[in-house]
């Protein structure tokens, strides 16, 4: 038995997997590819499969990280061409590993968020360079008043095609920040409303900001 | 999507090669809305086409609360809901399934009906279809070529009758069509069409695993049965072809469940050696084979055992009435005794939770057989306490009573359903007898029910109440949150139509039934026969211990009952 982490990509409509069914989605087409995985001991034997950080469904993603493990001496042949085969469109497996890194290293998500609203880049830059914005947020012991601004990092906005595209790391891991807070910022602060909003998480990363994997 | 039929059919469809098949469901309201809203048509799965881009849109009737549904999706495709209104040869809409027992209430809409099983009779009218279309065909020449397939039913070839009180005298075919339209069947299984990789989902949807279809038809004969009744004559599939297709679909799915399917799987013959077959297969790859229900006579801790080698789940059992008599009349033929060996073998051997399924409003049913309900659920209880290995752990049994609907092509379809009222009280009876400890107590609202039993055995004056219906807004009936009981009120009295008239009746003999020429194999002799029975409380055999030559061996043409 040995340990590996996948990098794929959740793409299109495939972006509407939930999480739990994106588990699934895995372990059938483990199953078809004809590569064994490892199953957890007792009573209700489930296939050992996590997906390291939990995309919220409806997000596109270019660094889904999956753990496995895998129940043979070494992967068959033609394994990238095998599982993606056996894959739904959209999802595409990029890179295999035998990483190691446990996934509590996890700082930082990088975000590209499309929108379209009634506010120019530049305002928006202003208005997240400021001291502090706070929103209500929802945590587990319920909403409370939070400042965003502590939980984000490099945020840069410009303009594409008929709206802005914004980049922005937010923290990720233990303590998160779901990119959609950024919009409803600026949706409180500028007074507007976005008539279409998309995300695609680019990239993850540590503490220091190095590309985790 | 987790309809075998629809599984089957699809996979065949796909496999001619002048034939191209797409899935469509119908949208929840949200998602109409939205349509709607985008001047969108409702479109197909696979490709995004609107339905009015195909020629044929074919439908399963599966629950007689789904009609409203069927006229909503084609207006959300823009395709006109009425037959008559649909010119020509596109858009010829077809319908089949267990609802095709009385299809009268649809019979404004549907353009062909497919009685019984369709994988020949469907392809026999798609090659009448191709003829017509490159010949240039006008619907009408169509149509009437399309009734004289065997299993084509073509409403609007027949005029219903009706005397001055407005009571059902018969119907008439003109064109050429038969006065009886024949059930069609797949004589042998083993070479019948099975598909090798159905769609698998990438959401949750239910039932989702490979479905093993062991045999048709059902030995059993339960009187308020339509599938036992209209799915005749039984026909098995051999282990040899099961193994195959459970382990070609199980591979090609990635599917970690096997269910073996049927109306009763346990009197599947060769159960031990599919089982046998299966079973190493399966554990190595985690994947668990089940039984959707097993009988409690049949009922044997090894064989659910080695089932649940890979994953334990509830045991069900299916007494549907509380009493021995009842249980006669309804030819149940489930004992006491059994059950409760059944549920102590199984206690006895780690289970420790059983769901028991019930009916109230049962033709000749009393006070006595609901407090049968409750007396057997405190008997399992007690059955629990006496044999369970880890009492620590706690029991529960759950039993459900669903509210009897009489249906066409069974012995009771001559039966009155117990009005609104009376099943609203058998409950409130029921919730005070059940409150039991370590008993569930499961129901539901009779007005869905009711509404299904006045479509059962409706006619085609109801096909007005339908359309008006909808266009009030009634879609997804048989959804509690989305049922209009007065939308549907309003519809029944502007069509001057009685609800009480089509449920709530018993009706004679002699009447002649709306549905009659819909012949799914049973004859009405036989039907007589079992409802006279059920009146005199007299069980009768299963078709193995005897046939009781209901007719459906016919259908085989010299064949005999896989019995
Ligand atoms: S013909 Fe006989 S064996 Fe066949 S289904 Fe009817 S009663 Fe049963």
């Amino acid at each position: 038995m040995s340990e590996l982490r996948l990098l794929f990509e959740k793409r299109g409509t495939a972006r509407y997997i939930s999480h739990l069914d994106l588990m699934q989605v895995f372990r059938r087409a483990f199953a078809r590819a004809d590569v064994p995985l490892g199953f957890s001991k007792g009573f209700h034997p489930h296939p050992a499969i996590t997906i390291l950080l939990p995309l919220s469904t409806g997000f596109e993603s270019v660094c889904e990280l999956l753990d496995f493990e895998l129940d043979a001496p070494r992967l068959p042949d033609n394994f990238l061409y095998k599982l993606n085969r056996a894959l739904p469109a959209g999802i595409c497996v990029t890179g295999v590993s035998e990483s190691h890194t446990p996934a509590r290293l996890i700082r930082y998500a990088a975000y590209e968020i499309y929108t379209e609203m009634d506010v120019t880049p530049e305002a928006l830059t202003e208005l997240f360079s400021r001291d502090a914005l706070v929103i209500t947020k929802r945590t587990k012991r319920g909403e409370s008043e939070t400042n965003i601004l502590p939980l984000l990092r490099g945020f840069r906005a410009e303009p594409q095609g008929d709206g802005i595209l914004i980049r922005v790391k937010v923290a990720a891991g233990n303590e998160s920040l779901n990119p959609e807070y950024v919009i409803a910022a600026i949706e409180k602060y500028c007074g507007v409303t976005a008539s279409y909003t998309s995300y695609l998480r680019r990239e993850v990363f540590t503490e220091d900001l190095q590309v985790f994997r | 999507m987790s309809h075998l039929g629809m599984k089957i059919l699809y996979g065949l469809y796909n496999s001619i090669d002048y034939c191209w098949c797409e899935r469509c469901f119908a949208p929840w309201p949200d998602m109409e809305e939205e349509l709607r809203a985008a001047h969108l048509p409702l479109y197909a799965l696979e490709s995004g086409d609107g339905l009015d881009a195909f020629d044929i849109i074919a439908f399963t009737l599966q629950y007689e609360l789904s009609f409203t549904n069927v006229l909503n999706m084609l207006d959300l495709a823009g395709i006109p809901v009425r037959a008559a209104e649909r010119e020509g040869l596109r858009h010829l809409v077809i319908a089949g399934g267990c609802c095709t027992a009385n299809p009268e209430p649809l019979a404004d809409f549907v353009d062909v009906f497919v009685i019984g099983e369709g994988e020949e009779v469907s392809l026999e009218l798609f090659d009448l279809y191709r003829t017509a279309k490159r010949e240039n065909w006008d619907k009408h020449r169509f149509l009437a070529a399309a009734a004289q397939i065997g299993g084509c039913y073509v409403p609007a070839l027949y005029t219903p009758h009706y005397d001055k009180d407005g009571n059902f005298t018969g119907i008439t075919p003109s064109d050429g069509a038969p006065a009886r339209i024949v059930k069609r069947i797949v004589k042998d299984l083993d070479k019948a069409y099975y598909p090798d990789c159905p769609v698998v989902p990438s959401t949750e949807v239910v039932h989702d695993r490979v479905m093993l279809e062991v045999m048709r038809g059902c030995i059993r004969g339960c009187r308020f049965c339509q599938a036992g009744h209209t799915f005749r004559p039984i026909r098995e599939k051999s282990p040899e072809t099961l193994i195959r297709q459970g382990i070609t679909q199980a591979e090609n799915t990635g599917y970690d469940e096997i269910s073996l399917t049927s109306l009763s799987t346990t009197d599947y013959r060769k159960l031990d050696e599919l089982c046998d077959g299966l079973i190493d297969w399966c554990a190595k790859r985690h994947i668990s084979l089940a039984l959707p229900s097993q009988r409690a006579d049949k009922f044997s801790v090894e064989l659910a055992q080695r089932l649940e080698k890979v994953r334990r789940t509830g045991l069900t059992f299916a007494p549907e009435a509380g009493t021995q008599r009842l249980r006669d009349v309804i030819n149940k033929n489930i004992r006491e005794e059994d059950l409760y060996n059944a549920c102590g073998l199984a206690f006895a051997n780690g289970w420790n939770s059983v769901k028991l399924y019930y009916m109230m409003g049962l033709p000749t049913e009393t006070l006595e057989d609901l407090d049968g309900i409750a007396k057997i659920a405190r008997g399992v209880v007690d059955v629990w306490r006496k044999t369970s290995d880890n009492r620590a752990r706690g029991v529960r049994v759950t039993a459900s009573v669903a509210c009897f609907v009489p249906k066409p092509g069974t012995p009771f379809q001559w039966e009155p359903m117990d009005t609104v009222e009376q099943l609203r009280e058998k409950q409130e009876y029921m919730k005070g007898i059940m409150r039991i400890k370590n008993v569930d107590f499961n129901w539901h609202d009779p007005i869905t029910s009711h509404l299904e039993g006045v479509f059962a055995r409706g006619d085609r004056r109801l096909c007005a109440v339908i359309y008006d219906a909808w266009r009030r807004g009634c879609r997804f009936d048989g959804w509690d949150d989305q049922l209009r009981m007065d939308l549907w009120q309003e519809a029944f009295e502007a069509c001057g139509v009685d609800m009480a008239y089509y449920a709530n009746r018993a009706r004679s003999f002699d009447e002649a039934l709306p549905w009659e020429h819909i012949y799914n194999g049973v004859t009405r002799e036989h039907l007589m026969m079992e409802n006279l029975r059920a009146h005199s409380g007299l069980a009768s055999e299963d078709c193995r211990a005897g046939c009781a030559g209901c007719g459906a061996l016919e259908l085989l043409e010299g064949g005999i009952c896989d019995v």
